[in-house]
C-alpha cells in the first residue's frame, strides 16, 4: 500500500513540476511578446521585475518575513483596511493560461476563464502567491465569483464579503458593517489591531499611489505616443503584486521619465496610430493577448477602462470626516459608489465614464473585450454599442479565452479593425501611416 | 413609520410650545436691558463680565457634548463590531491622514465669516457709523445696536411692527432685504452669518478632537423637513398671537452678548446650548431648519451664485453629498442638468473642495467659474 | 414552432395521458388562460386610458406572501417556454441561459402593453436578473431590484434582507395602490401556507400512489401554483385533486412500480417546456420528486408567536422565515437545497437522481460538484443531464437516459438477489 502511494505521490510530483515549467514558460512568452513591441523604459523594470518574480521565479511578493498576505479578488475590497491590519493585500485575479487549462476541468463548463485559472492554481497548489495566503477576502459580485467563495473554501480560510446590488444610503450602511466584520477578520489573522494611527498612515499610503497614478494618467492623456498601452497595462496589473508605497515610486521615477521625454519629444512612435480604447472583462497579466494584438496591427491603446487596468485605482478615498468612522465610511463610499462594474444593478454611471475617456483621450475606436462566459459585461454592450454609435465611433465586441488558439482568428479582426480606423481618418493618413 | 410620524409631531408640538411661552423659561435674566455699547466699553473688565451668559452657555454645550458621547459609548457597547473603536479617537491619537491641499477659496470664506462678524458684533462702534437703512438676511440679532447694519430678521419675525412703519421705511426694508437675497442669497449663509460661523467652529473642533458625528442619510433629512416648516411659522405668525419669536431664536444668544450687551436671555439660552451640541455632531445643524435661510432658498432659481456640473466628468462618487451640511443628494446623482443649484445650498464649497474629477463640479457667478474642482487638490497632499 | 402552437399542443398530450382524471380539468384550464395572456399581440391591445397596475416577479427569490398582503396578484416569470426566447432574442447575450431569455422576453411582451402598468420585481438571485433588471430600467420601466443577501453569516445580511423587504411591500403597496396591514399580512401568510401545504400534500399522494397521474401531469399542477390568480381557489381545486388521486388509486388496484425511483435536482422543469419530463418517462423511470429553486420555499412557515404582532414585525418575522429556507442561487453555497437533498435521500428509497442543468446555468453545475461526495458516499448514481430549449438533443438525450434507467435496473436486480440471498443464509 505505501509502496502504490509512493507511486502516486511521484506522479502527483512530476505533474506539478510540469505545469510549474509550462506556466513559467507562458508567462516569458509573454513577457518578451511585450519587450519586442519596443518602447519599454528602464523604469519600468521594477513592474516587469515583480511580475517575472510570481509567475516566473515562482516566488512570493516581495515582503518582510513577519507580514502576512491577504488575497482579494475584486476592486470593492478596500485594500487600506488590510494595510491598516498590518498585512499585505495581493490582488488574486487570474489570466495565466495553463492554470485555466487545468480548472477547466474542476470547475463547471461556462465558467468565465479567470475563475477557471484560480481554480487551477488552487488545485495544482504551486504558486506560493496563493499558496501563502492567510486568507482570501472574495467580494460576492458575479456568479462565478460567487462559486469560487465556495470553492476555495475547501483549502484556505474565506471571508466572503456582501456587495449589495443597490447603493442607496441603507446599502452604503450595510456595508460598512461589513468592513467593519472584515477589519476584524483581517486583525484576528495578523494578531494585530487596526488604531486610527495604522488606518491613517494606510490611507496616506493608497493616497501616495493614487497620486502618483493620476500623475501617469494626466501625462498620459497630455501626450499620445508615449507608450504602449500594453506596458501601460502591465505597469498597473504589478500594482496587485508591490507593496502600494514601493509601487509608488517606482511610479513616480517612470512618471519623471515620461515627462522629460515628453518635453522632449521622444515618443514610442512618430505615426498618427488610431487611437484605441480598451473596455470590457478584465485584462489580468499575463493575458495581455488583446493589447498585444491591437498595437502589433498598428494600433495604440490610449486607455482603457477595465478593474485590473485604470479603473481599479482610479477612484480615490475622499475623507470628509476625520473620526474613524469617518475613514471607514470614506473607504465604503469609494468601493461601491463610483465602481461602474456591471454587476451592480443600475450600471448607467458606465456609460458617462465612457463618454469621459473619449474625450479626454481622444479615443477613435473601441473595443469591448468580453471573456468567454462573462455575462455582465456581455449583457452590456449592446447599451455600449448604441452610446458609442451615437457619438460616432465605432465598436467591436472581441469573444476571447485563456488559450492561444484564437490568436489567429483574434489578430485578423484586431488588424481589420485598426484599418477601418485608419481609413476614417482619412485615405492621406491613412498612405502616410 | 407611523413611529416617526409621531416622534415630529412630539418634537413639533414642543417647540411651538416652547416658543410661545419662551418668556417662562427664564435662562438668563437682566434687570434692565441694554441694546447699545460704546466703543470705550468693548475690551474692558466690564465686557468681560457682560460675557457671562456665553460662558455659561459654552460650559452647559461642553458638558452636553461630553454626555453625548459618554452616552453613546455606553449604548455601543452593545455592538460588537464598532464598539472597540469607540476609543480609538482620542485627540492624542497620532495619525492624520493628509491629502487635501488648502484652497484659497476657503481662506477667503473663514476670513469673511471672521470679519463680518466682527463688524455684526461690534462693528458699528468701532468704525463709528452705522447704516441702519441696510437690512441683510441673516442671523446676527438686532438686539444688538452696535452692529453695523441691521438684520432683516426683526420686522421678518414682527411683521405688525413693519406694517406700522411709515411707507418709505417699508420700502427701503424690502429693497435691501430683497436685494440681497436676489444678488447674493444664501451665499449670506456660507459668508457672512453668525450662527454659521459658530456652527463651523463647533464642527472644526470635532475634526480637530476626531470625534464622531452623526451620519445622516436622506430618511433623516426629510424628517427635518416638518421641523423647518415649524420654525418658519413660528418666526412669521408668533407675533400675531401675541407670542414674540426673538425670546425663542438662538441667535439673540450669540451676537449682543458678545458685543458685551444686557439682554435678557429666555428659552433662547436653552435653543443656543441644544444647537451648538447638534452641530457639533452634525455640520450645520440650524441651518438646515433656519427659517431664515429657507426664504433666502426660495429664489435660488434667479440667484447669480450657481453650482454648475459636469454630468459626465462626475463619476458619481458621492463625495459631494458627503461632504454637503445640506445633505444635497441631487448634486451626485443628477445626470442631465448642469445646474445643480438646490433650495438649500449656503454655497460654503465644500462639494467643490471634496469632488475628486477635474472640472465636474464649479461654484460659478454669473456663468464665471470662481471655484473649481481639481483632482490635484484632492491627491496631492499625499506626495512624497 | 409558434408560441400558441407549444403551449397548446403540451396541453393536448397531457390531457391525453391524464383523461381520466377530471379534477385536472381545472389546472389545465388555469394553464392555458396564463398561457393565452401573452398570446395577445401587444399592438393588438387597446388602448385603455388607465393601466391597470400588474406586478410582475422574474424568478424565484422573494416570499410572496408580501405581494398578496397588498391586495395584489403577482404574476410570476420563470420561463419555460421556447417561443418566448425569440421575443427577447436581440437583448441577452449568447450564453445567456434559455429560462433567463425566457423570463425577459415574457417581461418584454408586457412591457410594450398599452393596458397593464407593470411593476417589475427582481429577486437578483443571479447575473441574468441583475442584468435584466438594468435592461428594464434603461427602457424606462418600473423596476424594483430586490437584493439578496449572499452570505447569511455577514452582520448585514438579516438588515439588509429585512430592509429589502419593507422596500418591496412599500413599493408594491405604492403601485397597486393598496394598503398593507397587520391582518393583510397575516392573511396572505395564511393563503400562501395553505397553498403549499396542499402542494406538498399533492406532492406525497403522487409518491405513495403512483401511476394515477403521470409526471408531466404532476409537473403542470405544482406549476400551475404560479399561473393563478386566485390562489384559495386553486388550493381548494389541489385539494379535492389529491383526493381524487388517492381514491383512485385504490380504485385502480393500488400497482406498485418497479420502475427505479430517481429524483431530478437543478434546474426546474417548467411548463411546456415539458422535453426533459418525457424523456425520463419514456425511459422508464418513476420520478419521487423534484428539487428546484422552488422546493424548499414551501416548507416555511411562521409560527403561532412569529404570526403575531404589528405590520412591521410580521414583515421580518416573513422575510426571515423565508430567508432561511430559500433555495434560489443568490447564496454562494445553495445550502438549502443540499439539505433537502440530503433529507430526502436519508428518508425515501432513491435509486439514481438526475441532475439537470439548463446550458447557462452554472450554479447547478457547482452545486453539483459540492454534492458529488454525498451521492459517493450513499452509492447513489447520478446522471448529469445538461440540455437547453431546444428539440435537436432528444435523441442522444433519449439513448443515454435509456442506457441509466437500464444500468439502474440492473443495480436494483443485483441488490433485491443479494437481500434475498442474504435472507436465506
Amino acid at each position: 500500500m505505501a509502496y502504490a502511494d509512493a507511486i502516486q505521490e511521484q506522479r502527483e510530483q512530476r505533474r506539478r513540476q510540469r505545469f510549474a515549467t509550462k506556466s513559467m514558460h507562458m508567462t516569458q512568452k509573454y513577457l518578451h511578446r511585450m519587450r519586442d513591441l519596443g518602447g519599454t523604459l528602464e523604469q519600468m523594470e521594477p513592474f516587469f521585475n515583480a511580475l517575472e518574480r510570481i509567475y516566473v521565479q515562482g516566488l512570493d511578493v516581495e515582503r518582510p518575513r513577519s507580514t502576512k498576505t491577504v488575497g482579494t479578488y475584486c476592486v470593492q475590497v478596500p485594500q487600506e483596511l488590510i494595510y491598516a491590519a498590518g498585512a499585505r493585500p495581493v490582488k488574486l485575479c487570474s489570466g495565466h493560461y495553463t492554470a485555466f487549462s487545468i480548472g477547466d476541468d474542476v470547475v463547471a463548463r461556462d465558467a468565465c476563464p479567470l475563475v477557471k485559472a484560480i481554480a487551477g492554481f488552487e488545485h495544482m497548489g504551486t504558486l506560493p502567491l496563493y499558496e501563502n495566503c492567510s486568507l482570501m477576502v472574495v467580494p460576492i459580485t458575479c456568479d462565478c465569483k460567487k462559486r469560487i467563495a465556495g470553492l476555495i473554501k475547501e483549502k484556505w480560510p474565506v471571508h466572503p464579503l456582501y456587495v449589495p446590488a443597490n447603493r442607496e444610503d441603507e446599502d452604503i450602511e450595510h456595508y460598512l458593517d461589513d468592513l467593519y466584520q472584515l477589519m476584524h477578520m483581517v486583525s484576528h489573522v495578523t494578531g494585530q489591531d487596526v488604531t486610527y494611527e495604522s488606518l491613517a498612515n494606510a490611507l496616506n499610503l493608497t493616497g501616495y499611489a493614487q497620486y502618483e497614478l493620476s500623475r501617469f494618467l494626466r501625462i498620459k492623456r497630455t501626450t499620445p505616443n508615449l507608450l504602449y498601452g500594453t506596458h501601460a497595462m502591465a505597469v498597473m496589473n504589478a500594482s496587485s503584486y508591490l507593496d502600494a508605497g514601493v509601487w509608488a515610486s517606482a511610479m513616480g521615477a517612470l512618471n519623471d521619465e515620461l515627462e522629460r521625454r515628453a518635453r522632449a519629444n521622444e515618443l514610442v512612435s512618430r505615426k498618427d496610430l488610431p487611437r484605441i480604447m480598451l473596455t470590457g472583462s478584465p485584462i489580468v497579466f499575463p493575458n495581455l493577448k488583446i493589447p498585444l494584438l491591437i498595437e502589433e496591427a498598428g494600433g495604440m491603446v490610449v486607455a482603457d477602462e477595465t478593474c485590473m487596468g485604470e479603473r481599479g485605482m482610479s477612484d480615490p478615498v475622499v475623507p470628509v470626516d476625520a473620526s474613524f468612522d469617518g475613514l471607514m465610511r470614506s473607504l465604503a463610499i469609494r468601493s461601491l459608489r463610483p465602481c461602474p462594474c456591471p454587476t451592480f444593478a443600475d450600471n448607467s454611471q458606465r456609460i458617462y465614464r465612457l463618454r469621459q475617456m473619449v474625450r479626454d483621450y481622444h479615443v477613435e475606436g473601441v473595443i469591448y473585450h468580453v471573456l468567454r462566459g462573462c455575462l455582465v459585461y456581455d449583457y452590456e454592450f449592446r447599451l455600449v454599442e448604441e452610446e458609442l454609435e451615437s457619438m460616432g465611433i465605432p465598436v467591436i465586441r472581441l469573444e476571447s479565452d485563456y488559450t492561444d488558439q484564437d490568436v489567429e482568428q483574434l489578430r485578423i479582426r484586431s488588424e481589420a479593425f485598426v484599418e477601418t480606423i485608419k481609413l476614417k481618418k482619412g485615405p492621406l493618413k491613412a498612405n502616410r501611416g | 413609520m407611523n413611529k416617526k410620524g409621531l416622534v415630529t409631531a412630539i418634537v413639533c408640538t414642543l417647540m411651538v410650545f416652547a416658543a410661545y411661552f419662551a418668556w417662562q423659561f427664564v435662562f438668563f435674566d437682566y434687570e434692565t436691558n441694554v441694546y447699545t455699547t460704546t466703543a470705550e466699553q468693548l475690551f474692558t473688565i466690564d465686557h468681560l463680565t457682560k460675557l457671562v451668559p456665553l460662558l455659561i452657555i459654552g460650559l452647559l454645550t461642553a458638558i452636553g457634548i461630553v454626555a453625548c458621547i459618554v452616552v453613546r459609548n455606553h449604548l455601543m457597547r452593545r455592538d460588537t463590531l464598532r464598539s472597540p473603536y469607540a476609543t480609538r479617537r482620542a485627540p492624542s491619537s497620532n495619525g492624520r491622514v493628509r491629502g487635501r491641499r488648502v484652497s484659497a477659496f476657503m481662506v477667503v470664506r473663514w476670513i469673511c465669516m471672521v470679519g463680518f462678524f466682527a463688524l455684526m458684533v461690534f462693528g458699528g462702534v468701532l468704525l463709528g457709523v452705522r447704516y441702519a437703512w441696510i437690512s441683510i438676511p441673516v442671523l446676527s440679532c438686532p438686539a444688538n445696536m452696535s452692529q453695523l447694519t441691521e438684520a432683516s430678521c426683526y420686522y421678518l419675525a414682527h411683521l405688525e411692527e413693519l406694517a406700522s412703519l411709515p411707507l418709505m421705511g417699508i420700502m427701503v426694508f424690502v429693497a435691501s432685504t430683497l436685494g440681497f437675497v436676489l444678488v447674493l442669497g444664501r451665499v449670506l449663509c456660507g459668508f457672512v452669518c453668525p450662527m454659521g460661523l459658530v456652527q463651523d467652529v463647533m464642527h472644526k473642533i470635532r475634526q480637530a478632537t476626531k470625534v464622531e458625528g452623526i451620519a445622516m442619510t436622506e430618511r433623516m433629512y426629510q424628517a427635518l423637513v416638518p421641523i423647518r416648516w415649524v420654525m418658519l411659522l413660528l418666526m412669521i405668525g408668533l407675533s400675531f398671537v401675541g407670542g414674540n419669536y426673538c425670546n425663542f431664536c438662538p441667535a439673540i444668544a450669540l451676537t449682543p452678548v458678545a458685543a458685551g450687551l444686557s439682554v435678557s436671555l429666555y428659552a433662547s439660552g436653552f435653543l443656543m446650548v441644544f444647537v451648538l451640541i447638534a452641530s457639533f455632531f452634525k455640520r450645520r445643524f440650524f441651518c438646515t431648519i433656519c427659517p431664515l435661510g429657507y426664504l433666502m432658498g426660495l429664489a435660488h432659481r434667479v440667484q447669480p451664485f450657481r453650482i454648475k456640473k459636469d454630468c459626465t466628468a462626475c463619476t458619481e462618487c458621492g463625495a459631494c453629498y458627503e461632504a454637503c451640511p445640506m445633505g444635497i443628494k441631487q448634486l451626485y446623482t443628477e445626470r442631465e442638468q448642469t445646474d445643480v443649484t438646490d433650495i438649500s445650498c449656503i454655497m460654503c464649497g465644500e462639494c467643490v473642495r471634496c469632488c475628486p474629477e477635474d472640472c465636474a463640479l464649479s461654484l460659478t457667478l454669473f456663468g464665471k467659474d470662481i471655484y473649481v474642482s481639481k483632482r490635484s487638490r484632492v491627491v496631492e497632499g499625499y506626495r512624497r | 414552432m409558434s408560441y400558441e402552437s407549444e403551449y397548446s399542443e403540451a396541453l393536448q398530450r397531457i390531457y391525453a395521458a391524464n383523461a381520466d382524471v377530471p379534477s385536472l380539468r381545472f389546472f389545465f384550464d388555469t394553464a392555458a388562460k396564463w398561457h393565452a395572456y401573452f398570446a395577445h399581440d401587444p399592438d393588438d391591445i387597446s388602448q385603455n386610458a388607465h393601466a391597470y397596475p400588474l406586478v410582475v416577479v422574474l424568478g424565484h427569490g422573494i416570499p410572496e406572501q408580501l405581494i398578496y398582503a397588498c391586495n395584489a396578484t403577482p404574476c410570476v416569470l420563470l420561463g419555460g417556454s421556447h417561443a418566448s426566447c425569440q421575443w427577447s432574442d436581440d437583448a441577452v447575450p449568447r450564453d445567456s441561459d434559455p429560462a433567463s431569455r425566457s423570463i425577459l422576453g415574457y417581461a418584454l411582451r408586457l412591457a410594450t402593453r398599452t393596458d397593464i402598468d407593470p411593476l417589475f420585481v427582481v429577486p437578483v438571485a443571479n447575473d441574468n436578473m441583475r442584468k435584466i433588471a438594468y435592461h428594464l430600467k434603461q427602457e424606462g420601466h418600473a423596476v424594483l431590484p430586490v437584493d439578496i443577501p449572499p452570505v447569511a453569516t455577514s452582520p448585514s445580511a438579516r438588515q439588509t434582507w429585512e430592509h429589502s423587504a419593507e422596500t418591496l411591500v412599500q413599493t408594491v403597496a405604492r403601485h397597486v395602490g393598496g394598503r398593507v396591514t397587520a391582518r393583510s399580512l397575516r392573511n396572505a401568510n395564511r393563503l400562501v401556507g395553505r397553498a403549499r401545504a396542499a402542494i406538498l400534500g399533492f406532492e406525497q399522494s403522487c409518491v405513495e400512489c403512483p401511476g394515477v397521474l403521470d409526471s408531466e401531469g404532476r409537473l403542470l399542477v405544482t406549476n400551475s401554483y404560479y399561473q393563478t390568480g386566485d390562489l384559495a381557489q386553486w388550493t381548494a381545486a389541489l385539494n379535492e385533486l389529491t383526493a381524487e388521486v388517492q381514491a383512485r388509486y385504490r380504485t385502480i388496484g393500488s400497482p406498485c412500480i418497479t420502475a427505479p425511483r430517481i429524483l431530478v435536482v437543478g434546474s426546474p422543469i417548467l411548463f411546456p417546456q415539458h422535453k426533459v419530463a418525457e424523456l425520463i418517462n419514456d425511459a422508464g423511470l418513476f420520478t419521487l420528486t423534484t428539487v428546484d429553486a422552488a422546493s424548499t420555499s414551501r416548507f416555511a412557515s411562521l409560527s403561532e408567536r412569529e404570526s403575531s404582532g404589528g405590520a412591521t414585525k410580521l414583515i421580518r418575522a416573513i422575510s426571515r422565515n423565508h430567508y432561511g429556507f430559500d433555495s434560489s442561487s443568490a447564496s454562494v453555497v445553495n445550502w438549502a437545497m443540499g439539505h433537502y437533498v440530503e433529507h430526502l435521500l436519508s428518508s425515501m428509497k432513491v435509486d439514481g437522481i438526475i441532475f439537470h442543468i439548463l446550458k447557462g446555468q452554472i450554479e447547478y453545475d457547482f452545486e453539483l460538484s459540492r454534492l458529488e461526495p454525498l451521492f459517493d458516499r450513499m452509492d447513489i448514481p447520478v446522471f448529469r443531464l445538461e440540455t437547453d430549449y431546444q428539440y435537436q438533443d432528444v435523441e442522444q438525450l433519449r439513448i443515454r437516459l435509456e442506457a441509466f434507467a437500464e444500468m439502474l435496473g440492473q443495480r436494483m436486480l443485483v441488490a433485491d438477489l443479494s437481500h434475498a440471498r442474504r435472507r436465506c443464509a
